[in-house]
């Protein structure tokens, strides 16, 4: 594989070789029925509907021979490499060398050398053909061979090179689809309709396997016995002081044995106007070998470029890259039913491996684009860690999710915040639930809450005593300092509660002496919060009246005070 | 943990998938997604993926002057494993780096050195040369897995890579550094494509084209949006011969969206003959206008769109080529010497088309 050829120039030789093995069996054909040429015209791929001179074999009369290496080369190999020749000369008129005015073209030939046949021959170069318009578009549409007799005859509207053939004295053309495009053969001698050569040729195409001789030289028989007509002495190159071209006209217009000189001017003229045109524009996709252009050549042209839009319903372009031997690519063809435009199925199972390549990490640890980023022999113990993690977490998130009640989904995040919102709402009714059942059943509240005081610290205690703090500014507030023993009592009282705060110093029994004289006072506890600031100990107390009866809060504080201070 | 091992891949020829004896199928153990072929050798390195952490990236060989079935298959010895599944592949551009380089991009930008000059099976293996992860210096260990990159063919000493963290970086490969850092979206950047030396494009989940020139990292442009607000744009291409020209793909979408980034805002055609969504664009190397898309339906279809805008019919564009490949087509890459051929992904196989 060539590494540092450009592809531009791999494809010459690409299809060279194609490309001879190709013509070659076009010589085949055209020389097994003795017929002028063969040319192959297929679907341009630089301007997709046309059809334009892809290929071809000259087999008609040679005019001149060079004298250089004319002792050397047979007649056969003179006629094979004429082909050559012609494509070479159509070639430098074409690229830029088409200065008119100026140098003889670098080609082997030059246009006086040529015939009139191969004149005709070089010519059909130039044309382009849409579907359905002229000899090969026909046969191109139709699908179908197209014979046509006397094509000297005939009108440019059918035949738009019949003027052209009339000064080539080809008399028979012959169009046959074939590969794709068409193939077309002409003759010189009127020969009549035959299907049995349309078949021949259909086959035996493909059959014939000429042997390449055109490049390689040949032991060479004796120039003698070549053709008539081959003068080998003195054929005289005129110099060329006047564009080729011209005297291309010249000849023409004496060859004319009509005089229909406007309409071969015309030709001439719009050939002219097409190597300036070819200057201009330059060949647009650089891959694709055979540069290919439009020559509208007929007076006609302004009518029938009116009518080119192609009926057909189906629309077929074939788009050969290079010839379609062996592409894997067919032809789009738009199916009779198929929708303008057709709604994506999106079934949820679009794109799959796409979208999940943009996931971006789904396939990483924790799925929330985080990686353990280590050395690459210490990864895989990280993952089986982070693994294992991962599996206890997610265990504990399920354990949570059947905890709460209301949890419905299964992603962590709602999980958590059910979890949350659960929570508050437990400790409300908690709440709620103390205060109604202290409310409904007080005296074995009462026992119990006060078991369970020692030690106990109710979370919700803590928020309601600051509620009371701020009641307390509110509700009217007595409270009786002992400074001096550093003892404190607080009593403030509210509707129905009463709040009493104690501090003393630890005594034993100390506490029982304190509800002892609660009970005494027929005040039920509802709660204890106790603390050791500093060494003392601390009683918050919420109780209530046990009874309607009020008791004056002073009388409580002394009690609680009695109750403090004994032993 | 033992990884996958690689059974000697069977070239299937014609029978399997494909009846046309013109593509070549290579079957591996696991689903492909990344594909890479090498400018400088007739090598195509294709990434599996498998959503954990040993992945493969296998080396295939083919001979592009006497393809044959055989003659596509995989190179163990240059073959390689791989962290994490590959979202994307390349090759260093041509004429580069003296040694053929393949970058791949998963959780970071890792450069792999292959020795592609011997393909027998007596090859040295490949190595890893270097990381680069833009993992932040601090505590954290996380880095942001990356989705795309993209190698600058003009100055290839710069990788584009984009990441689900909404930023874009550029690396300097040679020395191994950030060379600039950019938030590009506002949502995770799916696609980055660079288009000159100091310039690129990158779609991204909140659904807009941006283009971005690394001479003022300022602004950016918004070169189109999609239709229907934050559908994401999954995919972009950007036509390297005729620098006019992106290809996107949107989610969920059976269209693809051309844009000619002269005319911002309006696409230039949107291809509708797919029937299922489309995964994966790629323009042709050599050729200003044409186009190859594959998707869901196992289509790929090779598209030429008209010179002028004004040439888009009213139906739309068809398609010019059709192939069908059986099965979901996941990704395609055009070799970009040879324009005559393509490979495809298609669930765990990798088919190279000739065009």
């Amino acid at each position: 594989m060539a590494q540092s050829a450009p592809p531009s120039q791999e494809e010459p030789t690409h299809l060279a070789s194609s490309g001879k093995q190709f013509r070659n069996q076009l010589a085949a054909v055209v020389r097994s029925i003795n017929w002028t040429y063969a040319i192959f015209w297929s679907i341009s791929t630089s301007r997709p509907g046309f059809l334009t001179w892809k290929d071809g074999f000259y087999n008609g009369e040679i005019k001149t021979r060079k004298i250089a290496n004319s002792t050397d080369l047979t007649a056969d190999q003179l006629v094979l490499d004429r082909s050559e020749q012609l494509r070479e000369l159509y070639q430098s008129l074409l690229s830029g060398e088409c200065d008119h005015r100026a140098r003889r073209p670098a080609a082997t030939l030059s246009p006086e050398d040529l015939g009139d046949a191969e004149w005709y021959y070089t010519v059909c170069m130039t044309y382009g053909f849409r579907p359905g318009q002229g000899l090969p578009g026909k046969s191109f549409v139709s699908n179908q061979h197209v014979w046509l007799c006397n094509a000297q005859l005939a009108d440019t509207k059918s035949f738009q090179r019949a003027l052209l053939a009339k000064t080539a004295s080809i008399q028979t053309v012959l169009c046959i689809p074939f590969m794709g495009g068409v193939l077309e053969l002409g003759t010189a001698e009127k020969v009549l309709e035959d299907t049995n050569i349309v078949n021949r040729i259909g086959t035996s195409f493909w059959e014939i396997q000429f042997p390449t001789c055109s490049e390689s030289e040949e032991p060479s028989s004796s120039p003698s016995e070549n053709e008539p007509g081959d003068d080998e002495a003195n054929i005289v190159f005129e110099d060329v002081d006047h564009n080729a071209v011209e005297g291309m006209m010249s000849r023409e217009i004496d060859c004319l044995s009509d005089g229909n000189l406007e309409l071969i001017t015309k030709e001439i003229d719009e050939l002219y106007g097409l190597c300036d045109e070819l200057d201009v524009r330059a060949l647009e996709d650089n891959w694709i070998m055979s540069g290919s252009f439009e020559v509208m050549s007929s007076p006609e042209a302004a009518s029938v470029s009116d009518a080119e839009r192609i009926t057909d319903d189906v629309v077929t372009l074939s788009y050969s890259f290079q010839s379609s031997r062996s592409s894997c690519f067919t032809p789009w063809k738009r199916s009779s039913d198929s929708l303008e435009d057709v709604a994506a199925s999106v079934a949820g199972e679009s794109q799959k491996l796409l979208k999940k390549s943009l996931a971006g990490g789904a396939w990483t640890n924790g799925g929330g684009g985080g990686t353990a980023r280590a050395r690459e022999s210490n990864v895989k113990g990280h993952v089986m860690s982070e693994r294992r993690r991962r599996e206890k977490l997610n265990e504990m998130f399920l354990i949570l999710k059947s905890l709460v009640p209301s949890i419905h989904k299964v992603d962590k995040a709602s999980i958590l915040a059910e979890t949350i919102a659960y929570l508050k709402q437990l400790e409300q009714r908690v709440e709620e639930l103390e205060f109604s059942r202290a409310l409904s059943r007080p005296v074995e509240t009462a026992g119990r809450k006060r078991h369970d005081v020692a030690g106990k610290i109710l979370a919700g205690s803590k928020r309601k005593a600051s509620e009371f703090g701020d009641a307390n500014t509110e509700k009217g507030h007595l409270s009786k300092k002992d400074h001096g023993s550093s003892n404190m009592v607080n009593v403030t009282v509210m509707d129905k509660e009463v709040l009493l705060e104690v501090r003393c110093r630890w005594k034993e029994l100390l506490m029982t002496r304190v509800f002892d004289a609660l009970k005494a006072l027929r005040l039920d506890v509802l709660s204890v919060q106790s603390s050791t600031p500093g060494g003392l100990l601390a009683l918050k107390i919420r109780a209530q009246h046990a009874d309607s009866a009020a008791v004056a809060p002073g009388m409580i504080s002394e009690a609680l005070q009695r109750a403090i201070g004994k032993g | 943990m033992d990884h996958p091992k690689l059974p000697p891949s069977t070239a299937a020829g014609a029978a399997d998938t494909a009846p046309n004896p013109h593509a070549f199928t290579c079957e591996l153990p696991h689903s492909i997604y990344a594909l890479a072929f090498s400018p400088a050798a007739p090598v195509l390195a294709a990434g599996s993926f498998l959503e954990d952490l040993h992945n493969r990236v296998s080396i295939l060989t083919f001979d592009p002057a006497h393809p044959s079935a055989a003659s596509f298959r995989a190179v163990p010895a240059l073959s390689f494993d791989h962290p994490y599944p590959p979202t994307k592949l390349q090759f260093n551009p041509r004429g580069a780096a003296s040694t053929p380089l393949l970058a791949s991009s998963s959780d970071a930008l890792r450069l792999w050195h292959a020795p592609l000059d011997d393909l027998s099976a007596a090859a040295p293996p490949t190595e890893l040369r270097s990381v680069l992860d833009n993992r932040k210096a601090s505590a954290s260990e996380f880095s942001a897995p990356l989705t795309s990159f993209d190698w600058n063919e003009i100055e290839p000493r710069r990788i584009g890579t984009a990441s689900i963290d909404t930023t874009c970086t550029v690396w300097d490969v040679e020395r191994g550094v950030v060379e600039t850092q950019l938030i590009a979206h506002d949502k995770a950047v799916h696609d980055i494509a660079w288009g000159e030396a100091g310039v690129f494009a990158s779609v991204s989940a909140d659904g807009s084209v941006r283009v971005f020139d690394l001479r003022d990292k300022e602004h950016s442009t918004i070169v189109y949006e999609s239709p229907r607000p934050d559908t994401p744009l999954l995919r972009l291409a950007w036509n390297r011969f005729d620098l006019r020209y992106m290809a996107a793909l949107l989610m969920d979408s059976s269209a693809v969206v051309v844009l000619d980034i002269r005319a911002p805002g309006v696409p230039v055609a949107e291809l509708h003959r797919h029937a299922g969504c489309v995964n994966a664009v790629a323009w042709a190397p050599q050729a200003p206008r044409h186009l190859c898309s594959g998707g869901d339906d196992g289509q790929a279809l090779i598209w030429e769109l008209p010179e002028t805008p004004a040439a888009v019919p009213a139906e739309g564009i068809d398609p010019v080529l059709v192939y069908d490949a059986g099965a979901e087509i996941n990704q395609l890459q055009w070799v970009a010497g040879h324009p005559d051929w393509m490979g495809i992904a298609i669930e765990n196989k990798v088919q190279l088309l000739r065009v």
